[in-house]
């Protein structure tokens, strides 16, 4: 395609905000009820926590911890990013041999939500994936194709 | 017990049998609707209705006044009677919308039918004779997305349906130029026209692909998108989830109070049992029935084996599904 040339700082509105047609979506903005809307200070678990949990090897109760209650339904991205870290700082540490074990002990409940983190740690890791990759077949082997098609489907995103 | 019938390298988009299943309208992914007749084991073609002109979305055959309604993405519906020499015949349907017509289904009682859309809304048909057409009211005011799918409860007044906006809702489809005030039901009393009486929504989101109600209307089911089905009791207002294993379902259907069959992209119907004191839903089995009973995989020949390496740069290949039918159920 030609390159733009002339000016186009004037184009300050964006028309598409302003459809009638637009899907406005309930499930994000109304669904505050839960854990802080705002975002401000929430965390399942805090970066110091998790590094004792790390450091004692408590892999399970990290992963259990910071499942239970993902920010989905918090609006800030930087809350949701760093959750996201801290479980991608747990999978990484998780040695390749524990994965299994680690996995076969989650709760029903969790397994959508990893598999929704593998998914996010995909996009966060920039090189590196074989561990990432391994997580996802044992994640898969335990929640099978229902949960990806859960990890793709929902607005609730991580 | 299968049959087996086939119409033709080309997916059916929609069809409906006629009340004794000896004849079978369809569409080919088409604009057009084939009436079929069942000869024998064959099926012999009757007619063809050409009067849309948009790919058909979904067609509904009334059991007992014998009448063809079809909807299409034409934003058209068409309601085919019978004439004297036996063909269809269509009327004039003013639907008044401005987006594709999606579903198109019945009521029970075949005096109205209801078209669910893109444009956000259900379409509530009944026949004026002074104009010879029919006529609709629209329901807009709940849904924020298209509509997927609809189905009626047998009072011929409430509807339910699923949408895309994740939500499977239960509306008042009640006409006065049409019904008779009906009776309160474990969904609620009011029932004036277009009043919202229950909405669900299961926690996830992934589009409403089917729905359903059971045979005295008491449960609605529902299979959504994001690998699950729900099951809705009117009389003890509780909502059973079950998010399973397998791909999305996209078509479901009651078989008694307690067993639900549903199918979809694994291409297999699977039976659902629903128990509504512990309000759960659980897998009872597959009717996964396969023609081939080797497993469908070939015994592989040293030709075979070459000619797959050389056509597709792979060792073994498995053309054909273990399962009767090969690609998605509807």
């Amino acid at each position: 395609m030609s390159k733009r040339t002339t000016n186009a700082k004037f184009r300050t509105v964006d028309v598409d905000q302003y459809n009638e047609d637009n899907f406005e979506d309930a499930l994000l903005d109304g669904d505050s009820a839960g854990p802080d809307a705002s975002g401000d200070g929430y965390l399942a678990v805090s970066d110091a926590e998790l590094s004792k949990l790390l450091a004692d090897n408590k892999i399970s109760e990290a992963l259990a911890a910071l499942l239970a209650k993902p920010p989905v339904n918090v609006k800030s991205s930087a809350v949701k990013d760093q959750a996201a870290n801290q479980v991608l700082r747990v999978l990484m540490h998780t040695k390749q041999s524990d994965i299994d074990r680690v996995v076969q002990a989650l709760d029903e409940a969790h397994v959508d939500t990893l598999m929704k983190y593998v998914y996010r740690c995909f996009e966060l890791v920039k090189e590196n994936h074989a561990l990432l990759l391994v997580w996802h077949e044992k994640v898969l082997a335990r929640g099978q194709i229902g949960s990806i098609v859960r990890a793709l489907s929902d607005r609730k995103r991580v | 017990m299968i049959e087996e019938h086939s119409f033709g390298p080309v997916p059916i988009t929609c069809h409906s049998f006629n009340k004794d299943c000896s004849q079978l309208a369809l569409s080919l992914n088409s604009n057009t609707v084939d009436i079929y007749k069942k000869s024998g084991q064959k099926w012999e073609k009757l007619q063809s209705l050409e009067e849309h002109s948009e790919r058909v979305t979904s067609i509904d055959w009334a059991a007992n006044t014998d009448r063809i309604v079809t909807a299409s993405a034409d934003r058209n519906a068409h309601v085919w009677t019978r004439d004297s020499t036996g063909q269809f015949r269509p009327t004039l349907v003013l639907l008044r919308i401005d987006r594709a017509a999606t579903v198109v289904k019945w009521s029970p009682l075949e005096n109205k039918f209801a078209v669910g859309s893109g444009a956000k809304l259900v379409s509530v048909c009944h026949f004026e004779p002074e104009h010879n057409w029919w006529v609709c009211k629209q329901i807009k005011k709940p849904f924020k997305s298209t509509v997927t799918c609809l189905a009626w409860h047998p009072n011929n007044c409430l509807l339910a349906v699923g949408a895309t906006d994740f939500k499977a809702r239960i509306v008042s489809a009640y006409l006065k130029e049409a019904d008779e005030k009906p009776a309160a039901t474990c969904w609620g009393g009011n029932m004036k026209f277009s009043n919202v009486m229950a909405e669900y929504t299961n926690g996830g989101s992934g589009w409403i692909r089917d729905v359903a109600f059971n045979g005295d209307g008491s449960l609605m089911a529902w299979v959504s998108h994001d690998s699950s089905v729900s099951v809705a009791n009117g009389s003890t207002q509780t909502l059973a989830v079950l998010r399973f294993a397998m791909l999305p379902m996209l078509t479901c259907c009651w078989l008694s109070d307690t067993a639900l069959v549903a199918a979809g992209h694994d291409c297999y119907p699977v039976v659902f049992r629903y128990e509504a004191g512990s309000a759960s839903l659980s897998i009872a089995g597959q009717l996964n029935m396969s023609a081939d009973q080797s497993g469908g995989s070939t015994k592989m020949t040293a030709k075979t084996m070459f000619g797959n390496m050389d056509r597709m740069a792979t060792e073994d290949s498995v053309e054909k599904l273990t399962t009767v039918h090969q690609n998605s159920i509807k």
